[in-house]
């Protein structure tokens, strides 16, 4: 059985891993704001379902803040950096598509043999769209070299948290959520200031050149 | 007013108040406690004022170590245990601290040490200045002595482990402190590295005696049983290696010659000897019987006191031939810890007795001797600017208070009576004979006496030990420019030397009541009733006085009666006599060394250089070189594919953020796996 929840859920992470084909910056960061579009409406959908008032907010926040604010200063950052598109990192983008719909395919066997009690109650396609989501961001982290595609891939890894912890625990409360965004905002302006910081040492953001800081 | 004072006293006294004094005696102990951190905190305030830093922390530390003196004298034989109220915790833990008699006297100990290491500070530092921070000697060397008193005070394995670890790295930094010399930093570092693998062994013991006995209490530990032997293992390696047991010994020749004077002082005086109290406290009052432990101690004692006193003959380096002897009196001391041990589990409870006294007083004996001649070596050191043997030398009529300590002091060290070097010893001497006499075992009875044997050839190579050090080193004439020019130490560093003295003489002339003091502080085990007095029977002024006697009729008999000759040495035609027709310390050391050929890998290459070299040679030299097995055959080696290893390991931090990344995805869908697995 499954449930418009799982069904939003479940396309984010499709969604999330249609983006890892594209090495777009901007096409990349949209696609990353329809995800996190969908994992609001499915925290609007569990405050109906279950009549959390502040969930509501919450998803409002979501939509606001994750879907739109931050695609759209990180697409300001890339247009101001004057890069468009990212080299790519160990795999090619069409193998890292069908990699990450391979891990799409592990999370739903991991998420069956999870031992978690909740999980006859809550359904466990929410869990394993959230344990892809982990992946899948993983996998743009690694098949990324700009700086900002790392960016990018953290802020999916935080999408699969939220979406697992959302599916299980039918959200936290209210202030630990609010903690939690305003730290998510925190985070993205703190590593695109870095960005530029990085652009103006090094002329490039270029991750995989940065490998004499190790000792 | 006096009486007064009295009528108040016998008040507080008859209000049962008596307790109460107790409690302020703990008081000033932990407040000693309190202000050596603060005056830690104060060097390091003021460490670009040198010399009013350099005065005011010496004044410190000797105040310091005098109040806690003072507090030991005020308190009586009671045991307690004081354990930190709440926002004083480490972490969750309460930090618990125990006075009782064994800790009181090792703090008696410690509070001497320092105070004497306090009087020679202000003098001795001006050698060194510019070559070390004054600031950050100061913070480590008062944080090193406060974790020193931590230690010995400590109740419990949290509390000791933690001020252990104070005390190791804070000594670890004071041995580096002159650090702009190659040698200092390797010696540093071997002993940073010695230090880790002995708090890595102490832990794992402390944590597997924890899963035993339920308690990080060290009075609920029980080493009786069957399980305990691996963690009592562990807790004696961890000890030996601290305390320079052979074959751990290894780090001590290079870290002690490398810290300044004050600090090799304080560590071959008391850091060494915090490890055995830490065997007392933890493995001899916990009940050990295992025969496997005991016969390892005895062991690595045995072979630690000869190895030492051997490598120590041979060494060219004052403080590192005082290391060496370190080593042996170390391994004397583990030896008759050993010999207490066996005693107790073959019920022979009066060589248990005496064999636990004669470890105990030889701690405190050795602490005060040693913590003298190293700093006679600092002085040496601090005026001839060099440790050299070789280039020492005529120092008698430059420094003859220096001398005299020195003199003193070796001694004792070869155990002469007076002085206390000598009570302890034949303590030592005395538990074997007894256990040689009242084992039932004809085994035991055999290696009592093979010991003896043993003892008494580590003896005579300590007097020729120390003979060199002393002959070499201040008689004779100078052998360079720069002991021709030495000066009479300061006279803080005359005064610290001199108390020494005076604590080693005191000590060696009221051996019996010591003795008798020593043996009732219920060493063997925690129960206070169960200790009985070992008497000393021998009369120290009697036996001082049948050797002076014996001394002046040799002397009357062959010396006095062979007249003096005035006449010119013929000098084989090589030129006038120079200070290299002395004999110098390779020379005297090498027929003995030749002897124990197999053990001490003597090497010594001459070159003769000239067109008719043998007679009328341009140049000579000779070499000589020591190679020490241990070091390079199972050292070196071992230490080749523990860095191969690493090299290996390293591979996997390439700085590339993406293999990173790898390492987490993988190790996530591992874990996930396995956890779905199970």
């Amino acid at each position: 059985m499954m449930s418009p929840i799982d069904l939003c859920v479940l396309s984010a992470a499709v969604l999330a891993c249609l983006m890892v084909g594209s090495l777009h910056l901007r096409l990349n960061l949209w696609m990353y704001g329809a995800t996190t579009m969908f994992i609001a409406l499915a925290t609007a959908m569990t405050a109906q379902a279950h009549a959390e008032i502040s969930l509501i907010y919450i998803a409002l926040l979501i939509a606001a803040l994750k879907s739109a604010g931050i695609p759209l200063f990180l697409v300001w950052t890339s247009e101001k950096l004057n890069v468009h598109r990212d080299v790519g990192a160990m795999i090619p983008p069409p193998l890292a598509m069908h990699l990450s719909i391979g891990l799409f395919a592990l999370s739903f066997i991991l998420t069956r043999g999870l031992p978690a009690p909740e999980m006859e109650a809550t359904g466990w396609y929410g869990a394993a769209a959230g344990i892809s989501l982990l992946f899948t961001g993983l996998v743009v982290m690694l098949t990324r070299r700009l700086a900002i595609g790392q960016i990018l891939g953290f802020l999916v890894i935080e999408n699969g948290i939220y979406v697992f912890a959302l599916t299980q625990t039918l959200g936290m409360p209210l202030l630990v959520e609010m903690g939690v965004l305003l730290d998510m905002l925190v985070g993205v302006m703190v590593s695109g200031l870095l960005v530029f910081k990085i652009q103006k040492s090094f002329e490039h953001i270029d991750v995989a050149q940065l490998t004499s800081l190790k000792e | 007013m006096r009486n007064y004072a009295i009528a108040l006293l016998d008040d507080r006294i008859e209000a049962g108040l008596h307790g109460n004094l107790l409690m302020k005696s703990a008081e000033i102990i932990l407040g000693t406690v309190v202000l050596l951190t603060l005056a830690a905190v104060a060097a390091f305030v003021l460490s670009h004022q040198k010399k009013l830093s350099n005065r005011l922390m010496s004044f410190l530390l000797c105040a310091l170590a005098a109040s806690s003196l003072a507090a030991l004298l005020g308190t009586g034989f009671q045991q307690f245990t004081y354990v930190t109220p709440a926002p004083f915790l480490l972490g969750v833990f309460p930090m618990s601290f125990r006075l009782d008699g064994l800790s009181r006297l090792f703090v008696g100990l410690l509070s001497l040490i320092l105070f004497s290491a306090g009087l020679f500070s202000t003098g001795y530092l001006k050698h060194l200045e510019g070559r070390i921070s004054s600031g950050l000697y100061w913070t480590t060397f008062l944080l090193f002595s406060l974790s020193m008193f931590g230690v010995v005070l400590s109740g419990d394995a949290i509390t000791f482990i933690v001020m252990w670890e104070i005390m190791s790295l804070s000594s670890a930094a004071l041995v580096g402190s002159d650090h702009s010399h190659h040698l200092v930093q390797k010696s540093a570092l071997i002993y940073l590295s010695a230090t880790r693998i002995a708090s890595g062994l102490l832990c794992g013991g402390f944590l597997w005696m924890h899963s035993l006995c339920g308690s990080w209490s060290f009075v609920d530990w029980n080493f009786g049983t069957a399980q305990a032997i691996f963690p009592a293992l562990l807790i004696l390696i961890g000890f030996c290696i601290k305390a320079g047991i052979w074959p751990f010994h290894i780090w001590l020749p290079y870290a002690y010659p490398a810290a300044p004077a004050t600090v090799s002082a304080v560590m071959s005086g008391f850091m060494s000897k915090i490890s055995i109290y830490g065997l007392i406290r933890i493995l001899v009052q916990g009940g050990l019987y295992a025969p496997e432990i005991i016969n390892l101690a005895f062991f690595l004692g045995a072979i630690s006191a000869f190895w030492g006193v051997l490598f120590a003959l041979v060494q060219n380096d004052l403080k590192r031939l005082l290391a060496y002897s370190s080593i042996e009196n170390i391994g004397l001391i583990l030896l008759a810890l050993a010999i207490a041990l066996k005693a107790r589990a073959a019920n022979l409870p009066i060589v248990a007795d005496i064999a636990m006294t004669a470890a105990v007083f030889h701690c405190l004996n050795h602490g005060l001797v040693k913590s003298l001649l190293f700093l006679c070596a600092g002085a040496v050191d601090s005026q001839a600017h060099t440790r050299d043997l070789h280039k020492l030398g005529g120092l008698a009529k430059k420094m003859p208070w220096t001398m005299a300590c020195f003199f003193l002091g070796s001694f004792s060290m070869c155990s002469i009576p007076p002085l206390n070097g000598f009570a302890s010893k034949w303590l030592i001497y005395q538990s074997l004979f007894q256990s040689a006499m009242l084992n039932v075992s004809y085994i035991e009875r055999g290696i009592a006496l093979a010991t003896i044997c043993l003892l008494s050839a580590v003896g005579a190579l300590a007097i020729a030990t120390f003979v060199k050090a002393m002959g070499v080193g201040f008689l004779g004439t100078s052998r360079s420019t720069m002991a021709e020019h030495a000066q009479e130490a300061s006279a803080g560093m005359r005064a610290s030397q001199s108390l020494l003295v005076v604590m080693c003489a005191g000590l060696g002339v009221f051996a019996s009541s010591a003795v008798k003091f020593i043996s009732q502080l219920s060493l063997l085990s925690r129960d206070s009733a169960a200790s009985t007095a070992v008497d000393f029977p021998l009369s120290i002024p009697l036996l001082t006085g049948l050797l002076v006697v014996t001394c002046l009729i040799v002397y009357l008999l062959f010396l006095e009666s062979s007249k003096v000759r005035i006449f010119k040495t013929w000098d084989c035609g090589f030129g006038a006599l120079s200070t290299k027709t002395q004999a110098s310390s390779d020379s005297f050391a090498q027929p003995l060394a030749r002897i124990f050929r197999p053990f001490l890998r003597y090497e010594t290459n001459s070159t003769i250089k000239g067109r008719d070299r043998r007679h009328f040679p341009e140049e000579i030299t000779v070499e000589v070189k020591i190679v020490s097995i241990l070091e390079s055959r199972i050292y070196l080696p071992s230490l080749a594919v523990i860095s191969l290893g690493a090299k290996g390991l390293a591979k996997l931090q390439a700085g590339s953020i993406h293999l990173y990344l790898i390492y987490v995805c993988s190790t996530l869908v591992i874990l996930l796996l396995v956890g779905t697995a199970l």
